[in-house]
């Protein structure tokens, strides 16, 4: 979260002040990824950099506050996770594995990066085995910051059925956490 | 709003939809939640880390797509992006309409018969506006017949009549009215003989090109 400081970044980003976009983009990216690591897991990077090409266009047109910022930005998220799963189911794609050792990509420093993003990892993975609302209500309360009203918004939801599946998947969270030992 | 008590197992302590809230709304630290809490905690403050470098590296590409779409200097930005092209586009268009505009007023200019004599001659060849009007000028009573550029010229109360629709004689045709000789006739061809009225076929009226002449009424 930016803070107080919000309007007046938000308003230098869209008379073409880059440092400001920067800002935004720091703040928002990161959260940015994890939601789609989960809602887009083919492909998150690339979803993301989309995204970014959509709040550029849009950013001189948009008014509101933070949450409102927020809430833009993982609406936008979430449109472009379904295209990316509509688009995968029409178009399959061959899983990495199935390709040759010397043609896999390869991280400069992947081992590294793992290490920094193993507790973050985890807990996206447990949440990815959750039903579909589930984790994604979850993941834009904590990730994006939303009360329930916004993320009711954003999924097409009622306030009422967004609580509870926030509450149903964080009990089954807790199940699964405890099944499969994972320490945080 | 109720408060139902969850419990997933005998050994893990209930939870109440309050910590559920605090935990989404990020107010319940793994420190001060429950020890049955206290995974759920972990899991959701680590969704929340800060982020590694691999989350921040794409961060050049994001600023190079934010040049490229949208920023330019600030002291440049006078009007949002949208709504240059639309400005530029209506130059010509209002070119093209002040364009029009002026070229009916000319058209109905011509087809009234006020523009100047050139103006009218050409419109008239050029598009079919009535030729410009023919006057008889007066002319001197002291020039005398046959005198080096008086030849042929009508005399003081005589009209040289035109057909209706023939107010210009066409070019190369006997009787042409070259500009600024309105009304005379060419040496040789006797012209119209004095106190005589050249005569007008039936149909051809063509009064409004009488000038009166002192000194006729």
């Amino acid at each position: 979260m930016i803070g107080d400081e919000f309007p007046a970044i938000l308003a230098a980003a869209q008379v073409g002040r880059e440092d400001a976009f920067a800002a935004l983009w720091r703040d928002g990216n990161p959260a940015l990824l994890r939601y789609l690591r989960v809602a887009a897991p083919e492909a998150p990077e690339d979803v993301a950099s989309e995204i970014w090409v959509q709040v550029v266009r849009g950013l001189a047109g948009f008014q509101g506050t933070e949450p409102d910022w927020r809430a833009w930005l993982f609406t936008i998220a979430r449109r472009r996770a379904l295209d990316e799963r509509r688009r995968r189911s029409r178009h399959p794609v061959a899983p990495l594995t199935d390709l040759p050792g010397r043609l896999e990509p390869r991280s400069q420093d992947a081992a590294g990066q793992a290490m920094e993003n193993l507790a973050t990892a985890a807990a996206l993975a447990a949440v990815a085995q959750l039903p579909s609302l589930q984790g994604e209500v979850i993941l834009l309360r904590v990730l994006a910051g939303l009360d329930t009203d916004a993320v009711a918004r954003i999924v097409g939801r009622s306030p009422g059925a967004v609580r509870v599946a926030a509450h149903r998947g964080l009990r089954r969270l807790a199940q699964i956490l405890d099944t499969t030992g994972v320490t945080l | 709003m109720p408060d139902f008590l969850w419990t997933a197992r005998g050994d893990i302590p209930p939870a109440g939809d309050a910590a559920f809230e605090a935990l989404l709304a990020g107010k319940l630290p793994p420190e001060d939640a429950a020890d049955g809490l206290r995974p759920l905690a972990d899991a959701i403050a680590a969704l929340t880390m800060p982020p590694v470098p691999s989350e921040i590296v794409a961060e050049p590409g994001a600023r190079e797509a934010y040049r490229a779409n949208f920023a330019r200097p600030a002291d440049t930005l006078v009007l949002p992006r949208h709504r240059r092209p639309a400005l530029a586009s209506l130059i010509p268009v209002r070119l093209a309409a002040a364009c029009l505009v002026l070229l009916g007023l000319l058209a109905a200019a011509a087809y009234s018969g006020v523009l100047p004599a050139p103006a009218q001659r050409f419109a008239h060849d050029a598009f079919g506006a009535p030729a410009p009007r023919v006057t008889t000028h007066s002319v001197p009573a002291a020039s005398p017949p046959g005198l080096p550029g008086t030849a042929g010229k009508t005399p003081p109360g005589q009209v040289k009549k035109t057909p209706p629709g023939h107010r210009g004689t066409p070019p190369g045709q006997a009787g042409q009215t070259p500009p600024g000789q309105a009304g005379q006739t060419p040496p040789g061809h006797g012209g119209t003989p004095p106190g005589q009225i050249k005569k007008t076929p039936p149909g051809h009226s063509a009064s409004h090109h009488k000038t009166p002449t002192p000194g006729t009424g």
